[in-house]
């Protein structure tokens, strides 16, 4: 048993020197231990057993440094511990040196092998002195906790939290200073008693660890594609929503920001391409959005602000992912949250504050130019124009100013009245013993729209908590309770940009005697943002992360985990009633006609229960690692609506305010379920070659019987070449080399709750006034449905150069199969089509990722660019497909645009006669269509491919540096290959689609005429419809180059800082969607989404802010 | 090794393992409704299945309005001024994506499939139901069904004739053709009648009646030449003695009207709770009334209407074309608002120099600002449509509750004279058909004397369905019969002069089409929308392309 036991020892050796490393040292401070042992050839392994019963302290060491079977004679009688060791050891080579609860043996120094007295290390040496100093980071921050060894006695101690230590050494001895994550350095003391030290970080540090599913490995150990994203790069982007914040981040993760809308400004996230077709809109397909694991929770991206994020490790190919089994097909995404560092108290605050500003707009004629260009379409579609000579002739007498008889209305300068003031504060607090660290965290963040009534703001309360019980036992005991409050105009603010961009200026926003004018039947965006009630949006949740880790023995390690999230919603709508007034004062239309209040609450509660058992063990040059684990999830969901209108008090915006006679309460609810069990091996052979097998056993609720059940396996393996005794002679420039294989296959299980049951809907309806029950089927149901299967293949390369260059390259195959579709089925079945396991698609891509950093003097820089492409193909959709702007066809990218291929504008009548018969009445100056089929129409078969809408060759480039206590980061990102389209009101001219538009843009102008035939846009023509098809002629290149940020700071030197009593102090401004370049449709973003365009727009963010620590 | 790992070890694999162990846990099924399977279990359950049918047999295709009061602005009689999928159909630009047509076809083949949902299952209930709803029940959703594809083939033609719940890999079906599906509508509609009660009271109002399967019976056999048929349906809903024409023109359109003896079947509505409601007010309401005026009639409509005398305004001597609204069939006045008359109470005037008008809201009236005339977007054809606005919906116009007929007494009795003459049975009791309904006493036109000859009488009763039936939803199938669509479709669709009137009366034919050539001014008439309409097309409109693709047995209507 001892024999094992001590062999447990030494297994564990690496983990307790970074132990040694990370804890302060108490040697000097520990009190004096005697020992009484007598005995013969006893072994000296029974010796550190009576050390440990006696003293409590445990003794490890290395078998390599000591035969711990060899016998020996003892004869102590309340000894002290140091002569007791120093003659046991005294023969042996071996030095020690006691660390807490540890006596660790070390090999004495070199030239102390030869028995000799001065090489006694134990002894205390009278010649020495005592140095001091300050270790700090490389930008001059205090490092507290670091280790400090005077290498010739093994005498340490750490540093305190202002980074100062002081240690006894001899002159011409060696310091060495050491830190998890840094370089560490030696310093050869001369005459000085002051060294003060600067740790450069190390990246490629060996020690470097990532986290990974249920664990984490070493980053040289890795075999899958894993990206990491620090938090304090995150953090650095003034974002509201994290996933945003990712943008840029890491090769093969795309990141589209459609809108800039508060508390909505989420981007979507996509790994390595689209894997599942669910949906018809490859920007919004939900079920291709990536797992997102907090700590191990599932849970959400936008819930969490950065300034609470460790890491993020972005597990792309199939082998690192499929351990999380049927939810992993399109990637998955862990964040690690902070915690409290031992024996670390500190305070830390941060904040920004900032202005924000629409990034574009589109520029709109003003009310004469707008009915002189309608009455030019009228007129060429052969109707009367719609506005009189008389009136035009007015409207320049006015010369461009407004007035109630003629308005000239700018919507959006009238709309965009919000202050757009955005600012975050986020506040920790960290402190802890040996026994118990604990880190709390306070999070305010504020963003104000560009228009009235459009906020988010968003609490946020996380205590992170660590309890080591023994040796053995520990617990991590997070708590977690944030609530998003978000605003927006009950119109909403799509409607609101719609509104604006496209209500005709010669329509009056403010009446002069400043009551609000009647807009466009009523509907006014001004008042409408100001008046028009709101529509709030509460969303707090609380979790707690409950995990205990019992470690028996050294190698074996199990973990019970359990996690409960409580949601809650709170959704209110108040939309109010606007009178909306002639200009002589008399009430107009009361927009809407009665103001009301609908109400849904919704809670929902998800469970989670893990348990995972870890065996790692070594034989000689072979290393395993088995992980089992079993998991437990389900979900459950209720939601209740409450409405009333009619409120003759709109002061009291709560139910019982309203009128009874109209009030409707509806509600549902919804349940699931997921269980399964998860393994991993892990084998290394001499450091050299790697070995990883996963493998995952889901079962899921939402298939019927039979089909819960799905087995996802990986494997990965890869090659250390740089390790191999061939490559020994370049390690000098090739630091790291390694080949990485992998395969692996995934599931895809999001497809509603009970997509293989039919059910019957309830709901009301009236048969002779009064209510009746009506109960319908309206769904299709697919008893047979089942898993959405992915297999990926990747080879991936990691390089490091001269330990400053890294490079990674990953090349992939996905192939997607049995993908869950909504496919369209035949109207005449009248039920709403069910998924099928139907359609393959591809995705094909690769990775680079670069990343340098140097130094000219003080200048420090480093440079980072990642550039990937995935193709992604459509390979089967079982032969059908839509004839949506957006179609999924087999051969081409998902989402891809279809339409005709415009071939310029007809130049003549006579071109239109000879030419297939297009669409309703076509002159010259109109659009021109390929008959793609030669038969003489132009109809949807001649709609062709035109343009794909997904991302290709995303890039990002970070440029950073730092000179003195100045740093400037600059992030570069864009997209080389994407098209983009945007059709329908604000864009077409006159286009009344959805709700409403009419008015025209500036650029419009620019149309064809006899007297201009060379025209940008074709003639105007009122309610016909040929120029509005889908073509190639709408169709812009989304390509785009945007100087996403730009942060420049400065950190006061120490002195001045701590004069005020802080130990760091940094300030900075910040200027974020700074530019783009790009050759979109001018006034609109080039990441808006294919549509109508009607969105809040992304925004400029100019703000600055400080970081302090106490 | 320690015993204690090895119990460490078995716990915690059986830890992770406890998930496979309990049964159930992933069993959840819906908590928001029953299951299609277990459905079908009583008598409650079905009459739920049953009302649902009148649900989604109410739906509304555009503007949240009933098809019926939308689909006459897309022909020569009225003009949807949103550049919608209506617009272009009565324009003649349509194409196979038209949202307008495919809103149709999908709601239809919806209603259906509920019909055959219950249809297939219904014999589970045999012997759980009393035999009086099981019959009913039966009959009701055979009566949905039939009347669903009434109209489909009036407005597509042959269609896939579906009549059990679909699989999905039965779903390749090709058109029926025409003649079957009358034949099917015949023979269900024949067979429910029978077991449709005459009437309901309560909360079974709206419901289908023995006299609504006889009446579309004859709608159908009309719309498709099957006069014999046509007059003997019709006859026997007259047989029934339940119907009888309201005396008050207007109201029957109106919140009072709702219960009238002449409404034979009627979309329900009911705004309490916000149960089900329609928009019809807010779309076809003056300015003044705050209304956005986007469906509106024609001109040409105008001028057909006769005047008191029987005679169109081209032929009668009581027409003056400075006061062209006088002395005309007052349903002119009932179903449109014309300039001087009162409507919404606000004087109604166009004309674009009437800068002010008359609110007679107030008491006494006041001089306002005349929105008619003022705002750019006011009627562009200087009319308004009439029917279903009620002042009672004043304050909230986009959500009425009145309900919306879908037949009426008077067009059965137009059937039959129809029908009747087309036999060239032009009897006594043809002409007493067609006279009860210009008769009545709150229209008051002539009678028609008897001794017409076949060609006159089918003029006169195709111009009466129009003063009749405007604007409720018959015209286009009309124009389509009568094979006149392609003439009243085609050139400019016009308003009013906007600053005076139409000089002389224009030319009326015999099925009431306008021609204004030899009006002097014209050139004055507002142009508000030039149409086309290519006759080797439009009669019918394209199958929704979607469905081509997916059903690869459909065979798209010609030219789309």
């Amino acid at each position: 048993m001892l024999k094992k036991l001590t062999r447990l020892g030494r297994l564990a050796l690496p983990v307790i020197l970074i132990l040694f490393i990370l804890l302060p040292v108490r040697a000097n401070t520990q009190g004096i231990n005697k020992i009484s042992l007598k005995g013969k050839n006893i072994t000296i392994a029974t010796l550190f057993k009576t050390i440990k019963k006696q003293t409590g302290l445990t003794v490890f060491y290395s078998n390599k440094l000591l035969d711990d079977t060899e016998k020996i004679s003892v004869d102590f009688n309340q000894t002290e511990l140091s002569e007791v060791l120093n003659s046991t050891l005294k023969s042996k080579g071996l030095s020690w040196v006691v660390k807490e609860k540890y006596i660790v043996l070390q090999k004495a120094a070199a030239p102390a092998v030869p028995v000799d007295n001065k090489a006694d290390q134990g002894a205390v040496n009278n010649a020495r002195q005592k140095v001091g100093g300050t270790v700090t980071d490389a930008s001059g921050v205090p490092m507290a906790g670091v280790g400090v060894k005077v290498k010739e006695t093994n005498a340490g101690t750490v540093t305190d939290e202002n980074g100062r230590y002081s240690i006894e050494a001899n002159s011409g001895n060696t310091l060495l200073f050491s830190y998890v994550g840094f370089v560490a350095q030696e310093i050869l003391i001369g005459n000085q008693t002051s060294i003060n030290v600067k740790l450069q970080s190390d990246d490629t540090d060996l020690t470097e660890v990532v986290v990974v599913g249920y664990g984490i490995q070493k980053k040289v150990n890795l075999t899958g594609a894993v990206s990491v994203v620090s938090g304090k790069d995150l953090a650095a982007r003034p974002m509201g929503q994290t996933s945003a914040a990712l943008q840029g981040m890491a090769p093969g993760v795309t990141v589209k920001q459609a809108s800039g809308r508060p508390g909505n400004d989420a981007g979507t996230i996509r790994i390595r391409g689209i894997g599942t077709l669910s949906g018809t809109d490859a920007t919004s397909l939900s079920a291709a959005n990536p797992l997102v694991m907090i700590d191990g929770i599932e849970g959400s991206m936008n819930n969490i602000d950065p300034n609470l994020i460790e890491s993020i490790s972005v597990l792309k190919d199939a082998a690192s992912s499929s351990i999380y089994g049927s939810r992993a097909a399109n990637g998955v995404i862990l964040i690690t949250t902070k915690r409290a560092k031992m024996d670390q108290v500190g305070i830390s605050y941060n904040n920004y504050i900032g202005w924000q500003d629409p990034t574009n707009m589109p520029d709109l004629v003003n009310g004469l130019d707008y009915m002189l260009l309608i009455n030019e379409a009228y007129t060429n579609t052969g109707r009367t124009p719609l506005y009189s000579n008389e009136l035009i002739q007015k409207y320049r007498e006015q010369n461009g100013v407004s007035s109630d008889l003629y308005p000239n209305t700018d919507w959006q300068k009238e709309t965009l009245t919000g202050s757009g003031l955005q600012q975050s504060h986020f506040l920790s607090i960290q402190g802890g013993t040996q026994k118990v660290r604990t880190l709390g965290s306070f999070g305010l963040f504020d963003q104000k729209g560009i228009i009235e009534n459009s906020n988010f703001k968003r609490y946020t309360i996380r205590n992170n908590t660590d309890i080591t019980f023994s040796d053995k036992l520990s617990a991590r005991i997070d708590l977690q309770y944030v609530n998003a409050i978000t605003t927006d105009p009950a119109a909403t603010s799509s409607e609101i940009f719609q509104w604006m961009n496209g209500i005709p200026a010669n329509q009056i926003g403010i009446n002069e005697n400043g009551t609000w004018g009647v807009g466009w039947n009523g509907v006014n965006p001004i008042s409408a943002t100001h008046d028009g009630g709101t529509n709030r949006n509460r969303a707090p949740f609380g979790s707690i992360n409950a995990v205990l880790n019992y470690k028996p023995v050294d190698w074996l390690e199990a973990e019970v985990a359990y996690a409960p999230k409580y949601a809650l919603t709170s959704l209110k709508m108040f939309k109010k009633s606007i009178q909306s007034y002639l200009p002589n004062g008399n009430p107009s239309f009361l927009t809407p006609a009665l103001t009301s209040l609908s109400q849904n609450q919704t809670q929902s509660f998800y469970n989670n229960m893990r348990a995972t058992v870890t065996a790692s063990k070594s034989i000689k040059e072979h290393t395993f690692k088995l992980m089992f684990g079993g998991s437990r999830e389900d979900y459950s969901f209720e939601q209740i609506t409450a409405f009333r209108d009619t409120y003759i008090l709109p002061d009291y915006p709560v139910l019982d305010a309203g009128s009874a006679l109209n009030q409707k309460a509806t509600g549902n609810a919804e349940e699931w379920a997921l269980q399964s069990l998860f393994s991993r091996l892990n084998y290394n052979f001499k450091g050299k070659y790697l070995l990883e097998l996963n493998a995952r056993y889901d079962g899921s609720s939402r298939f019927s019987s039979g089909n819960k059940y799905g087995f996802f396996p990986s494997a990965s393996a890869g090659w250390r070449i740089s390790e191999e005794s061939f490559m020994q002679g370049l390690k000098g420039i090739i630091n790291e080399a390694k080949i990485r294989l992998s395969w692996g296959r995934l599931g895809n299980q999001n497809i509603g709750t009970y997509p293989s049951v039919t059910s019957i809907a309830l709901g009301s309806y009236t048969l002779g006034k009064q209510i009746v029950n009506i109960a319908a089927l309206n769904n299709l149901a697919n008893k047979n449905i089942s898993w959405e299967t992915t297999e990926e293949k990747n080879i991936g390369l990691d390089i490091t150069l001269f330990n400053s260059l890294s490079i990674t390259a990953d090349y992939y195959r996905r192939r997607t199969s049995d993908i869950l579709l909504l496919l369209d089925i035949p109207l005449i079945v009248g039920l709403a089509s069910p998924y099928q396991n139907a359609g393959v698609v591809d995705n094909n891509g690769w990775e680079l990722g670069l990343a340098y950093k140097g130094n000219i003097k003080e200048f420090n820089y480093n440079i980072s660019f990642n550039l990937s492409d995935v193709k992604n193909t459509v390979v089967d959709t079982r032969g059908i497909s839509r004839n949506d702007l957006t179609v999924n066809r087999e051969g081409y990218s998902i989402g891809s645009l279809f339409g005709y291929e415009a071939q310029g504008l007809f130049a003549s009548d006579a071109e239109v006669a000879a030419h297939a018969k297009q669409f309703g009445t076509v002159k010259a100056g109109d659009i021109k269509y390929k008959d793609q089929n030669g038969d003489g129409i132009i109809n949807e078969s001649d709609k062709i491919i035109i343009g794909g809408t997904i991302p290709r060759l995303t890039f990002s480039s970070n440029l950073a540096g730092s000179y003195k206590g100045f740093d400037l980061s600059v992030l570069l990102q864009g997209v080389g290959k994407a098209n983009g389209y945007l059709s329908g009101p604000g864009i077409l001219p006159f286009n009344v689609g959805g709700a409403i538009g009419g008015t025209i843009r500036e650029e419009n102008k620019d149309r064809w005429t006899p007297e201009n035939p060379n025209a940008k846009y074709p003639r105007l023509a009122f309610g016909e419809t040929n120029n509005e098809q889908a073509s190639t002629y709408w169709l812009r290149d989304a390509a785009y180059l945007r100087i996403k940020n730009v942060q420049l700071g400065y950190t006061l030197p120490e002195k001045l800082s701590k004069k005020a009593g802080l130990n760091r102090f940094r300030v900075f401004v910040n200027g974020s969607n700074f530019y783009s370049f790009d050759k979109f449709l001018k006034g609109y973003d080039v990441e808006a989404p294919v549509g109508s365009g009607n969105i809040y727009p992304q925004v400029k963010l100019y703000s600055f802010g400080l970081e302090a620590t106490f | 090794m320690n015993k204690k790992i090895y119990y460490f070890m078995i716990a915690a694999i059986f830890v992770a393992l406890s998930p496979s162990c309990q049964k159930g846990y992933l069993d959840k099924n819906p908590l928001s409704g029953p299951s299609d399977e277990s459905f079908f279990a009583n008598q409650d359950e079905l009459i739920l299945a049953v009302n649902g049918l009148y649900s989604a047999a109410n739906y509304a295709p555009l503007d949240n309005m009933p098809t019926n009061l939308t689909i006459d602005n897309g022909t020569d009689i009225g003009w949807d001024r949103n550049n919608s999928p209506l617009q272009s159909l009565g324009k003649g630009n349509q194409d196979s994506n038209n949202a307008y047509a495919q809103n149709i076809w999908k709601e239809s083949y919806k209603v259906i499939a509920r019909c055959n949902f219950i249809l297939d299952n219904i014999n589970k209930l045999a012997d759980k139901v009393t035999p009086a709803i099981f019959k009913r029940s039966t009959a009701e959703a055979r009566f949905i069904r039939a009347y669903t594809y009434q109209y489909m083939i009036d407005y597509f033609g042959g269609v896939p004739l579906v009549t059990k719940m679909l699989k999905l890999e039965d779903a390749q079906i090709p058109k029926s053709p025409k003649s079957e599906l009358v034949g099917f509508i015949s023979k269900e509609l024949t067979e429910a009648a029978v077991d449709l009660p005459n009437s309901y009271t309560g909360a079974d109002i709206g419901r289908a009646t023995k006299g609504a399967a006889l009446s579309i019976l004859a709608r159908t056999a009309l719309n498709n030449g099957k006069w014999a048929e046509a007059a003997e349906a019709a006859k026997a809903v007259m047989d029934l003695k339940v119907y009888s024409l309201h005396s008050n023109y207007p109201e029957l359109f109106s919140y009072s009207g709702q219960n009238s003896a002449e409404i034979i079947w009627a979309f329900q509505y009911l705004k309490t709770a916000n149960t089900k409601v329609h928009s019809t007010p807010s779309n076809l309401l003056s300015r003044n009334g705050l209304g956005f005026t986007n469906k509106v009639p024609s001109q040409s409509l105008v001028d057909v209407f006769p005047c008191t005398d029987g005679l169109n305004i081209d032929k009668s001597p009581l027409f003056d074309p400075k006061d062209p609204y006088k002395n005309r069939d007052p349903r002119l006045g009932y179903t449109i608002a014309v300039p001087g008359s009162i409507f919404y109470n606000y004087q109604f005037e166009t004309h674009r120099d009437s800068l002010k008008c008359w609110n007679y809201n107030t008491i006494p009236a006041t001089r306002v600002d005349n929105q008619e005339a003022i705002n750019a977007f006011a009627t562009f054809t200087g009319y308004c449509w009439k029917k279903y606005v009620d002042l009672a919906d004043k304050a909230d116009r986009s959500n009425s509750e009145l309900n919306v007929i879908q037949i009426r007494y008077a067009e059965i009795l137009l059937i039959y004279a129809e029908a009747k003459n087309e036999l060239n049975q032009l009897d006594q009791s043809a002409y007493d058909a067609i006279n009860l309904v210009r008769q009545r006493p709150s229209v008051n036109m002539p009678a028609i004397a008897s001794g017409k000859s076949q060609a006159e009488f089918r003029s006169l009763v195709h111009k009466e369905r129009l003063y009749e039936l405007a604007m409720e939803g018959f015209r286009q199938t009309d124009l389509r019969r009568w094979n006149i669509a392609e003439k009243a479709m085609t050139g400019n669709f016009y308003g009013r002069v906007q600053r005076g009137l139409v000089a002389a009366a224009p030319q009326i034919d015999e099925n009431g089409l306008a021609d204004y050539s030899s009006v002097p001014n014209r050139a004055d008439l507002r142009v508000i929308e030039v149409r086309t309409f290519n006759k080797n097309r439009d009669y019918l409109w394209p199958i929704p392309n979607i469905e081509v693709v997916t059903n690869s047995k459909l065979i798209q209507n010609p030219n789309y």
